[in-house]
């Protein structure tokens, strides 16, 4: 299988995560490595209490693509991403909460993304009705998302950077919300412009809805 | 069996001056080198950048020491200077561990030139990145042309050369000198020396390791310089981004290219060296690392503070074995190291981090020419 010639980042929010992001890593790192040549995992620790950066650390001994970013208090997942999204280098960035996403996802995610699409979202199918009890673990959401960023890749100097916002409302309808993007060009000048985003289900089905 | 004065292990630049030195103080002296050419491994292989202080805003005495090297060098070395370029140095606004006031304040007070930027060169960076760019006053050297005129300085001097020769081991004989067995391209052969310098950066181990000497500790890094060419929009631009875990992009005189280095991507791995285990040697480690290249990383991290890097083209890449002492790592200073009589009597060990800081080594080297009782 050949693989695919651009660099393509993994954003993920950690908070009191030490028992599972070494798995974590782990999965992730198979996918990128069987799928690209240039490949970044960026932990952003949001000011875990555990032994979640000691994990990180030894982590980083073995696994030269991961990155730490360590938030000087605890922020939430949303602005632990968005810390990540602005270190991130990658011509495509994937955010992904450990443990609920499935890095399964990342190829096609960015396989969509590559086709044109600037925002992809991932919405679980097995996302618990209203009313129905919370899945075991953390808040019942999934935000598995690939942003695009055509600093590379493609054929101008303009970076795309997403300004996540939280999911509006309930928070088990991450699906609905759409994130502002702007697009900045070399100089710091600021456009505005719209959006082609689409949402995929999780597991994939065929194609994408949106 | 020949005798010399002093032997100087190593044909790099810190050997060839210590060579040069020597002689002038009326020794005979043997210089060996393993590659077959002087000035060909790490004196060849850096960011040929001529320090002048700007690079150390976190290590008051070693931006004070390179801004006293700095004038020596170009007046010693005026023809192999390149400065057909202007440095500009920006501090970051995320992750530096200075600000832009406190770097130039920092700089005004060890009395480095440095002022704002003109606007035709802010406007190549992004300020969200970036929070302050500098014009400075630094150049960079070309090391075939440095090679050259030391060439001719040592062997004017009447120091003896070979090439392609490694001091294979060191022994104290009996009459308290220093026997050295040599491996040249003809074969094995033995000297004799007063003193031996070992002047061998990543290979300073190495040596004592074969024969049994004590290890100095020292850090090494397998590092990588992407040579690129450039878009006409940094032309004359030189760019160094401090403090922290960002880049520099400067002109590479030998080659007419750039290069492009990062904090974070430039070494590949990293090894040290500690008295009482087991060492390898560095250039081992060189020879068998598998090296495939992080321009890729480099380029787009890059690019983010000085978007016109999508333009460059890559070339190669440069790789080479980068060596520090470990007490530098808090401060990122760059000390030299002068180990004298490092295990035994009259062996001495150099190694300077940098180019310009051979004016550091030099009192230490006329110290121990001096100090006759260690002559006897």
């Amino acid at each position: 299988m050949t693989k695919a010639d651009c660099l393509v980042s993994v954003v993920a929010p950690l908070h009191n995560d030490a028992p599972i992001i070494e798995e974590f890593v782990a999965a992730v790192h198979a996918v990128l490595s069987t799928h690209y040549t240039y490949y970044e995992i960026v932990l952003v620790d949001d000011h875990s209490r555990d032994a979640t950066t000691e994990t990180v650390r030894e982590l980083l001994q073995r696994f030269r693509c991961v990155r730490m970013i360590r938030l000087s208090k605890a922020m939430g997942f949303e602005a632990a991403i968005a810390a990540g999204l602005d270190s991130a280098i990658g011509d495509f960035v994937v955010t992904m909460v450990p443990n609920d996403d499935p890095p399964d996802a990342i190829p096609t995610m960015v396989d969509i993304s590559r086709r044109g699409a600037d925002i992809v979202t991932g919405v679980p199918t097995n996302r618990p009705e209203p009313g129905d009890a919370l899945p075991m673990g953390r808040v019942g959401v999934s935000f598995a998302g690939a942003v695009a960023s055509s600093g590379i890749a493609s054929d101008g100097p303009e970076h795309v950077l997403s300004r996540l916002q939280p999911p509006g409302g309930q928070r088990d309808h991450a699906h609905q919300t759409q994130a502002p993007v702007s697009r900045r060009s070399g100089g710091g000048d600021r456009l505005s412009r719209n959006v082609f985003s689409l949402s995929i289900d999780l597991p994939f089905r065929t194609g994408a809805g949106g | 069996m020949p005798q010399f004065d002093s032997l100087v292990v190593g044909g790099g630049f810190f050997g060839l001056y210590t060579a040069e030195l020597l002689r002038h103080a009326g020794h005979e002296v043997l210089l060996c080198e393993k590659e077959a050419d002087f000035m060909s491994r790490a004196s060849y292989v850096n960011q040929a950048r001529v320090h002048n202080g700007y690079h150390y805003p976190r290590s008051f005495l070693t931006a004070v020491r390179s801004r006293a090297n700095y004038p020596r060098f170009l007046k010693e070395f005026p023809d192999c200077v390149d400065r057909s370029f202007t440095q500009y140095y920006a501090v970051g606004r995320h992750y530096s561990k200075v600000t832009a006031r406190q770097y130039y304040r920092f700089m005004r007070s060890v009395g480095a030139d440095i002022e704002p930027a003109p606007p035709r060169v802010r406007r190549l960076f992004d300020f969200d990145h970036v929070e302050q760019v500098f014009v400075t006053e630094e150049c960079a050297f070309d090391p075939v042309l440095l090679k050259r005129a030391m060439v001719a300085r040592v062997e004017g001097a009447g120091v003896v050369c070979r090439l392609g020769t490694r001091v294979e081991t060191l022994h104290q004989t009996a009459e308290g000198g220093l026997r050295a067995t040599l491996e040249t391209p003809t074969g094995a052969e033995t000297v004799e020396a007063r003193h031996v310098f070992n002047c061998t950066y990543s290979q300073i181990n190495a040596l004592a390791r074969r024969s049994g000497l004590p290890v100095i500790p020292l850090k090494h890094e397998l590092t990588e310089m992407a040579l690129v060419g450039i878009p006409d929009e940094l032309r004359g631009i030189g760019v160094t981004v401090m403090c922290g875990p960002f880049f520099s992009i400067m002109p590479f005189p030998p080659r007419g290219h750039y290069t492009l280095s990062h904090v974070r991507y430039t070494p590949h791995f990293q090894w040290e060296d500690r008295p009482g285990e087991r060492t390898l040697d560095a250039h081992g480690v060189f020879d068998r690392a598998e090296k495939t290249t992080s321009f890729p990383y480099m380029v787009r991290d890059a690019a983010r503070y000085l978007p016109v890097l999508t333009q460059c083209r890559y070339v190669e890449s440069l790789w080479e074995v980068k060596t520090v002492l470990p007490l530098s790592e808090t401060d990122d200073s760059r000390p030299i190291l002068f180990a004298r009589d490092a295990g035994l009597r009259n062996y001495h060990v150099i190694m300077g981090g940098k180019i310009d800081n051979v004016y550091d080594m030099t009192d230490e080297i006329k110290k121990v020419l001096s100090g006759k009782a260690m002559d006897a």
